[in-house]
């Protein structure tokens, strides 16, 4: 239980960037473990929040396919859809269908409409999902901040950069229905970052910033680089296949 | 209570002691922020009330409502466009496509729904009152961080947790939103809060970084000295760069198209 609140009351410090908060992790026995304990614990607490906001909220509105027979219905009856009707006849009809029950399928979820069973599945994919992206973006920021001449271990990166998953906490609010809390958490994210690669390296302010931004942008540039490689592949096979090589 | 009335009041008048209690204070930026979300709250509970009253209302009202809103605005827009300007029949058609719309949205408001449907309005109206303080503290953080590296290319000496700190009472005059339903009174109370948050912003960018400094005079005596220019220039400098890219990119969009 001390074990638990002490890594509570960190997290809590580290949220509002307090130094003695990223130097006790950096002190701790076992960074690496302790970092990993959080991201997972708020990963599930979060994904847990968001199924019962997602829980409430679905049981506060009707059913989709009720409100699709609706809008489908109403469609019909509008003066523009008669008039193609009367143009084009069944063909027009059977492929406005298809492309109203695709839409349906699409963009309720992009749209955020609220899925319980998403939800629930969330319940693993969040926790793993931060625990990924902390791994990744630890890496690559410890080999920048080595670069820089920062002087921290692996783990010590590690384990400072876990508690940048503090501002997940106010994801927590998501457990009311329709409430939103938007960009706060990344640009929260990156200044935890910042703290905990400067605490763990004792790094400058702009080597601290360097590093901090770093990873992000190696990503992109290698994200990029692939589209691109893709693409440079895909071209050409698509052009043989469409005969346009002649 | 005494405490927090007179560093909201210091904060007002832009007197440097309340500010430098806030950057020095290891907890500062837990109570800004803290500040900054309850103000944020109270600022919207008039709205919300409003909102949540509208949402209680019968339907028919409601939609009765939005289709008097949208006859106003056509209104507005023949008043404001030339004679013959606007597409013969184009009023009609909008106006029978609108009411179809909102005979969808009828129907769907009439579906059943698991949960009682006042219940539901409720949440509503809560999440967007809720999603308030989030939005503002997404706001300012995006735009601090900005400032902060313009403070320092300036030569500022601020650390980050004590400008956050400074910087979030910058929402302390937003409380004057509270009125914002009221007609014309709460635009111009909006008006005045912009400002006055503004000159918080900027007279805790000087505290923050170093750029006010206390002068003693031969007679024994302290003076305040503010260096006002670098502060307004760390905060508006984010601004003008990103008006000068945008500026840039729509430059560059026209000499495309004139080119091709």
């Amino acid at each position: 239980m001390t074990v638990i609140s002490q890594s509570l009351s960190r997290l809590w410090r580290a949220l509002f960037l307090q130094p003695a908060a990223y130097e006790e992790m950096r002190e701790d026995n076992n960074p690496f473990v302790e970092g990993l304990f959080l991201i997972a614990s708020v990963g599930l607490a979060v994904a847990l929040a968001r199924l019962i906001g997602d829980l409430l909220e679905w049981a506060s509105s009707p059913q989709l396919s009720a409100v699709q027979e609706v809008v489908y219905r109403n469609l019909l009856q509008m003066p523009w859809y008669q008039t193609m009707f009367e143009q084009a006849g069944q063909p027009f009809a059977e492929q406005f269908r298809q492309q109203y029950e695709w839409g349906w399928r699409v963009l309720p979820r992009l749209l955020g409409a609220p899925d319980p069973g998403m939800a629930a599945f969330n319940l693993l994919l969040t926790p793993l999902g931060l625990i990924v992206s902390w791994l990744i973006y630890g890496l690559l920021a410890h080999i920048v901040a080595r670069l820089l001449g920062g002087e921290g271990t692996l783990a010590q990166t590690l384990g400072t950069t876990a508690l940048a998953v503090a501002p997940q906490l106010f994801n927590l609010a998501e457990l009311f229905p329709a409430l939103v809390v938007g960009g706060v958490v990344g640009a929260w994210t990156l200044l935890c970052r910042y703290m905990g690669l400067r605490v763990a390296h004792d790094l400058s302010w702009p080597r601290a910033l360097i590093a901090t931004l770093a990873p992000g942008l190696i990503l992109s540039l290698l994200i990029g680089l692939l589209v691109a490689a893709g693409l440079a592949l895909a071209i050409p096979i698509l052009s043989v296949a469409t005969g346009g090589s002649r | 209570m005494t405490t927090l009335w007179t560093t909201l009041r210091d904060v007002l008048m832009l007197r440097t002691q309340a500010f430098l209690t806030f950057r020095d204070d290891p907890d500062g930026l837990r109570r800004g922020v803290t500040w900054l979300m309850v103000i944020t709250l109270i600022a919207g509970a008039l709205t919300f009330v409003v909102d949540l009253t509208q949402s209680l209302q019968p339907l028919e009202t409601r939609l009765a409502d939005v289709e008097r809103g949208v006859e106003e605005a056509f209104a507005q827009m023949e008043r404001f466009l030339p004679p013959g300007q606007m597409p013969p029949g184009f009023r009609e058609q909008f106006r029978s496509n609108f009411r179809a719309g909102l005979r969808i949205g009828a129907e769907v408001e009439a579906l059943p729904t698991l949960l009682p449907k006042p219940l539901g309005a409720l949440f509503e109206a809560m999440g967007s009152w809720l999603s308030r303080p989030f939005a503002r503290l997404g706001g300012w953080l995006g735009y601090a961080l900005w400032v902060m590296l313009a403070a320092r290319l300036l030569g500022g000496t601020g650390g980050l947790r004590g400008f956050l700190a400074t910087t979030s009472l910058y929402a302390i005059p937003q409380l004057l939103a509270f009125f914002n339903p009221v007609p014309c009174l709460g635009a111009l109370l909006n008006l005045v809060a912009a400002v006055w948050g503004w000159a918080i912003y900027v007279k805790a960018t000087a505290v923050a970084h170093g750029w006010v400094s206390f002068v003693e005079t031969s007679e024994g005596a302290t003076i305040e000295y503010t260096d006002w220019g670098r502060a307004i220039v760390a905060v508006l400098l984010p601004l003008l760069v990103a008006g000068m890219l945008v500026l840039l990119v729509v430059v560059a969009l026209i000499l495309v198209a004139v080119l091709s």
